[in-house]
């Protein structure tokens, strides 16, 4: 095992060579092929990202290599591991080299790990299937594994069942296990997708200093090209199960050469702040709500749970207020209380304490009659465009519904008006007659927002509306939505835990974390000069598409976390 | 219920739809089923039409005859006679009737009680729902065939007795479902987007709520209409059931038990035509479930 840091591209014999790999799909009695003889090389320590779009088939050209494609599906061509043969190796041997050779990290830790065993259980699990160690030595060396992927207490660590982990913690916990035995690669599907920026930005780092501490190379596969950008040596772009473009990570984001790949680079939302200047100018507080504020909250509270649980407080004492016609954009990280927020504007959830006025109504202890009319001027897309359309009705159901609702219209005029809406979102009437699960993801979004602004609502709540869609998809869904802002002027409270989406939309930012408001500005202003040190830390961990500033980013989120986090 | 029903003539058919009739050429066990169970029911409506016989009327000089294919078979008595001189033919025609009354009624009446109750104990929640579930709880506890049996000491047997015996024993497992799927489909965001568009409980529950259900509830009542008209062959086959002279197919096998050596044609064609009816039930309604789904289509 040599540990010598290799520079990128050279050293010898590739550890994985992969020629003219296609993959099939039994459809309908038919094969059909989702990935089209794909040939690359991974080289010792070196990091080969995997890139493309939902569908593209980088997911399933990478689990055909150990094997794991579904029943349906089958692969051909030839994948050399370390010059020796294994594409459709029988099941036992295949089982050999999965775990020992090759280490799969998931997207999801929560469904990579078997809820029911410990984790220390688990890591054994694999060291003394494959090396046949003894439970003591199996033990001591899970714990040492744990104690690598940077988890606190190993010893006590072992002994924990995956949800007393954090997903962050729990996903450092899925790394050990698949780096276990020493493999000789280590395929990452979409290691961070489930993770906060500032937790991804930590797992980041663990993959890149492990790669060189038991040296693995690693397959990465994302559709985030700013993790890219912070981690590959080397990038292959894939688009419709074929290879688009093949190079150097350098050569990608500086010099791309076909057109998929400069689009795909184009559609990233960039972060433009310079972010984390040193030193915070000592600006005044956030200024006074204004009194014609379209929606002002006073020290918000919001108990979450259901009648048969417990409740918790996940917002508690917020101020903040949107102008008429203004975006305010709400960043945080998953459980800061920011989609709870967007559910109380809406009257989703009952607001417990303090007070929440938007349009002159107070929200706090509403009545029912009152809350149906606030709900004629206040609506509300939904981040899963998946499961916020009924899957039984009809897309022209599904947006003459609020009409419907609030008898604005029938009939003719009724079919009118959806046409129009469906217009306005860029989505064709053919459209019209289909179910949800015959559009793509994109396309149920704009279905989404066309029952939203059915009612011309003076407030619409976007909850992280594009967080489910693929980069291109995003910009064109967040074109439609400035436009309808701009046309329509409704005020907007735009959720959403990525900063970039956020710097294009809105007008202010509030950054929330634990339930309490940290900070809030004019977006440039705060983009600029954060003052609180978590907003700091937020804007840093945003990985941005370009691996020169990516490096300089690390840097100073290392003098950042050094100084230590105050809450 | 449809909010737009001129909507889709105003554009270009967009998505190839199968008519369901096409699909149901298709799909070779779905139309078996609705052969076979649209067969049973129209021999069940016609029975006073076609069937050769009187099934009530006795002729004792025809007694045991064996089916009119066989030495001393009478061609007048197709499927041979009873003990009392019943026809067998028409007795198995007349039971149809009795039997799909039943079946249908008894389960009809099960997911009326059971999704009324499960929806309230799901969407409403609190003290009704645990009250609900230890009602539930209860029921199950008492065998409802023990339950018949009193009931049918108490106010005589007949067919409503048996209707509602295993009607409102039958609630419970459509009430279980419905009340964990409402739970589950509560908190879906398609339904949230409802109540935030401004959607009343009994919009969300009716247009958002129920329709998702039919297909669970369809899957179990199918099975349970096959299990009703067992039940009520079971009781009648006690004696608790339909009395004679009034055929049912439970009563008809009861009759045959002691005859089964001499006289097998007492319980074979009632056998054979409570299990065709049975197996295309169900047929029927894996078709249905299909049907109702809007991703197979």
């Amino acid at each position: 095992m040599t540990t010598s840091n290799t520079p990128l591209g050279s050293a010898g014999e590739p550890v994985l060579s992969v020629r003219g790999l296609s993959v099939d799909f039994l459809v309908n009695g038919e094969w059909s092929t989702v990935v089209h003889d794909l040939s690359y090389e991974v080289r010792p320590h070196e990091v080969l990202a995997i890139v493309g779009e939902s569908g593209s088939g980088k997911t399933q050209s990478s689990m055909a290599l150990i094997g794991l494609l579904p029943p349906s599906g089958r692969a051909t061509g030839s994948v050399k591991l370390d010059g020796t043969e294994i594409l459709g190796l029988p099941g036992k041997r295949m089982s050999g080299i999965r775990g020992r050779q090759v280490g799969v990290v998931f997207q999801e830790p929560m469904t990579a790990m078997n809820p029911v065993y410990t984790i220390g259980f688990q890591i054994c699990e694999v060291l003394r299937f494959h090396l046949g160690m003894s439970k003591r030595q199996a033990r001591a060396r899970a714990i040492e594994l744990l104690r690598l992927v940077d988890l606190p207490d190993p010893e006590l660590t072992v002994r924990k069942y995956p949800h007393q982990l954090s997903g962050g913690q729990l996903q450092r916990a899925v790394i050990a296990q698949a780096i276990a035995c020493e493999p000789r690669l280590l395929i990452a599907d979409e290691p961070t997708t489930a993770l906060d920026v500032t937790v991804q930005a930590g797992i980041l780092d663990l993959l890149r200093s492990l790669k060189d501490r038991i040296a693995s190379s690693i397959i990465l596969i994302s559709h985030d090209l700013g993790v890219v950008a912070d981690i590959a040596d080397r990038v292959l772009v894939m688009k419709a199960g074929r290879v688009v473009e093949s190079e150097s990570s350098e050569q990608i984001f500086y010099r791309p050469a076909q057109p998929y790949t400069k689009e795909l680079i184009a559609a990233v939302p960039t972060l433009t702040a310079t972010a984390v200047s040193e030193t915070p100018p000592a600006e005044v507080a956030e200024e006074a709500a204004p009194t014609d504020a379209l929606v002002s909250a006073r020290r918000l509270a919001i108990d979450y749970g259901t009648d048969r649980g417990p409740r918790f407080r996940a917002v508690d004492g917020v101020d903040f207020h949107i102008g008429r016609g203004e975006v305010l954009g709400l960043v945080g990280e998953s459980g800061s209380g920011k989609s709870t927020i967007g559910q109380a504007a809406v009257g989703l959830v009952p607001v417990a304490d303090g007070s929440l006025v938007i349009d002159g109504v107070e929200l706090a202890g509403i009545r029912s009659a009152d809350l149906k009319a606030l709900r004629r001027r206040v609506s509300i897309v939904f981040q899963d465009p998946g499961s916020s359309l009924d899957p039984r009705m009809q897309i022209a159901d599904s947006i003459a519904e609020p009409l419907v609702l609030h008898r604005l219209a029938k009939g003719k005029e009724l079919a009118k008006r959806v046409n129009d809406l469906l217009d306005q979102v860029h989505l064709p009437r053919t459209m019209l007659a289909r179910f949800p699960h015959e559009l793509s993801g994109g396309q149920r979004q704009r279905v989404g927002i066309a029952r939203a602004i059915a009612l011309e609502p003076v407030l619409l709540v976007a909850d992280e509306p594009t967080s489910a869609l693929d980069v291109s998809v995003q910009a064109k869904v967040l074109e439609v939505f400035e436009e309808l802002q701009r046309q329509h002027g409704f005020a907007c409270l735009f959720i959403s835990h990525d900063l970039a989406v956020v710097e294009r939309l809105a007008n202010r930012i509030a950054v929330m974390r634990r339930g309490s408001l940290v900070e809030a500005g004019p977006t440039r202003h705060l983009l600029d000069h954060p003052r609180h040190q978590y907003t700091r830390e937020l804007l840093a961990a945003v990985p941005v598409a370009d691996p020169h500033e990516q490096r300089t980013r690390r840097e100073t989120r290392r003098l950042l976390s050094a100084r230590g986090t105050p809450s | 219920m449809d909010v737009l029903p001129e909507a889709p003539a105003l554009i270009e058919a967009p998505v190839r739809r199968v008519s369901k009739l096409r699909r149901l050429l298709r799909d070779p066990s779905g139309l078996l089923g609705v052969v076979v169970l649209g067969g049973v029911i129209f021999l069940a409506l016609l029975a006073p039409w076609i069937s050769p016989h009187d099934p009530e009327r006795q002729n004792l000089k025809a007694s045991l005859l064996p089916p009119a294919w066989l030495d001393g078979g009478d061609s007048a008595y197709l499927f041979g006679t009873d003990r009392l001189g019943h026809d067998v033919l028409s007795r198995t025609i007349w039971s149809a009737r009795t039997s799909l009354l039943i079946g249908f009624s008894a389960v009809a009446l099960a997911v009326l009680l059971g999704v009324t109750i499960g929806v309230f104990a799901g969407y409403v929640g609190g003290r009704l729902e645990d009250v609900v579930l230890r009602l539930a709880d209860i029921q199950l506890a008492i065998p409802p065939i023990l339950l018949a049996i009193v009931l049918a000491a108490a106010i005589g047997p007949s067919p409503t007795t048996i209707i509602l015996v295993l009607g409102g024993t039958g609630w419970v497992v459509y009430a279980r479902i419905t009340r964990g799927d409402v739970l589950s489909l509560r908190d879906r965001s398609f339904v949230k987007a409802a109540v935030s568009l401004g959607a009343g409980h009994g919009r969300v529950v009716f247009r958002h709520i129920l329709p998702h259900l039919v297909s669970p509830i369809l899957i179990v009542a199918t099975i349970e209409i096959s299990l009703a008209i067992l039940a009520e062959s079971s009781l009648s086959f006690l004696g608790l059931g339909i009395q004679p002279p009034t055929p049912s197919w439970g009563s008809m096998l009861g009759d045959g038990r002691d005859y089964l050596a001499s006289a097998w044609w007492l319980s074979v064609f009632p056998g054979i035509a409570l299990m065709l009816t049975v197996l295309s039930v169900n047929l029927v309604g894996n078709w249905l479930r299909d049907v109702y789904d809007p991703r197979l289509s």
